[in-house]
């Protein structure tokens, strides 16, 4: 049994590093990561779930950070946005203006890059269900799509 | 930010989740199970619901079983409906979850946990209702374990007695091997509340739904299942079978009630010619 009743330092692995946090046992993820640990590439949007702009890599899975607590990320493996340095993907969001406002972006890359993990053969439809996941308000899907697609293309070659 | 404090508890044992449920309750507190918890987070933070505590089931290695055992299919609470649909022991459960939310929620989102929650549409549980005969549930709590055949399990909501949660959903492995269908029906977007989801399974000669969205609650119909497996057209069929429906058709802002009847009328017969193809 794992308890977390009260503030304590909990150690979450977050880009590879070991990170001690003190959140409240009802903090989320969301909260931690941007509050204590200023990973503030982790948006809050609705903070329902719904638009994906707070999505972070969880055990090579997006999870959007908002609907987990912080308790329970303890001892699985997080990725921000701040953990991709120089991908395909980000340079593939320049080349084809994959962004407008940019704040739904981070969301994106996290969303497509446990895409190009998990299923690095996926075709167009299983790419578009992932990034279903994800609004942008900018109405900015054909541009990312052709993103995410461009780069999935050059490794299924 | 949620605005109130709780505890968080992880289990690692059917028995330890249980105990720990009833040690927060005899101190006056008001503790509540929790599998995937994207239902509980989003309507805490919105101060609708309020828990003293959290009991995390999920990772309880009996609500993480997903597997086939002797001639049944066993899917625990606590595994994610992105898993389920990666694992595809029951393509019909499969479809029925892939269009629940959207896939990063489906990463989260647990079998337990859409079959306990406070929304109505409860998708999952379509494909169990199909085969109530052939489908048992696991539970656990204060008690010990029991086995619940589903019909009693699920009325259209998860019946638990006060400390149980669920463990484990079993259906018999035949239930694989129908032709089956499930269809969600949206208002505009792909990703949406449904106007309905409609699962269908034909056994033989008899054909077999479960509906969702249409009424408050999940249900299914003998009535209606007798009428889709008589000798008529698809349409005639389809049609009267909409027509048993009581007057409690769901009429909201995404679609009339007499919107949702035409609608599940054309869907019915185009379910109809496909699996009877």
């Amino acid at each position: 049994m794992f308890s977390y009743t009260t503030r304590q330092s909990l150690i979450l692995q977050v880009n590879q590093d070991a990170l001690t946090v003190t959140p409240r046992p009802s903090d989320t993820l969301l909260y931690t990561l941007r509050q204590e640990l200023g990973f503030t590439g982790a948006k809050p949007g609705c903070e329902n779930g719904d638009c994906g702009a707070c999505t972070v890599i969880f055990d090579n899975l997006p999870l959007k950070s908002c609907l987990m607590l912080t308790a329970e990320a303890v001892g699985h493996e997080i990725t921000t946005v701040e953990g991709l340095h120089h991908t395909a993907l980000q340079d593939a969001f320049m080349d084809h203006w994959a962004f407008q406002c940019g704040y739904c972006t981070s969301g994106f890359l996290t969303t497509a890059h446990a895409l190009l993990t998990r299923h690095p053969d996926a075709d167009r439809q299983t790419m578009v269900e992932w990034l279903r996941s994800n609004l942008c308000r900018c109405t900015g899907y054909q541009e990312i799509g052709d993103a995410v697609w461009s780069v999935l293309q050059a490794r299924q070659t | 930010m949620i605005p109130f404090s709780f505890e968080y508890h992880r289990a690692d044992s059917l028995e330890e989740a249980a105990l720990v449920y009833q040690q927060i309750q005899a101190s006056g507190q008001k503790p509540i199970y929790y599998g995937g918890g994207t239902e509980i987070l989003t309507m805490a933070r919105l101060a609708q619901i309020h828990f003293d505590a959290v009991i995390d089931i999920k990772q309880i290695p009996q609500c993480q079983r997903l597997e086939r055992a002797d001639d049944a299919i066993v899917f625990g609470a606590g595994v994610s409906l992105d898993r389920i649909g990666q694992a595809n022991l029951w393509p019909l459960l499969s479809q029925a979850g892939a269009r629940v939310a959207d896939h990063s929620v489906r990463c989260k989102i647990t079998l337990g946990g859409n079959l306990a929650g406070t929304l109505p549409y409860r998708e999952v549980a379509l494909p169990f209702m199909l085969f109530s005969s052939d489908a048992h549930g696991l539970v656990f709590g204060p008690g010990g374990s029991r086995d619940v055949p589903f019909k009693e399990l699920f009325n259209g909501q998860l019946n638990l007695r006060p400390g149980e949660f669920l463990v484990e959903l079993r259906v018999a492995q035949f239930a694989a091997e129908v032709p089956a269908l499930s269809v969600k029906k949206t208002r505009l977007d792909w990703v949406d509340y449904p106007l309905f989801t409609v699962a269908m399974v034909r056994v033989n000669s008899e054909i077999r739904v479960a509906f969702s969205g249409v009424t408050g609650c999940p249900f299914i119909s003998d009535a209606i299942n007798r009428t889709l497996s008589a000798a008529a057209s698809w349409d005639d069929r389809a049609q009267s079978a909409v027509a048993h429906i009581s007057d409690s058709v769901v009429d909201d802002l995404h679609g009339s009630a007499k919107y949702r009847r035409f609608l599940l009328t054309r869907t019915l017969a185009d379910m109809l010619a496909k699996i009877e193809e």
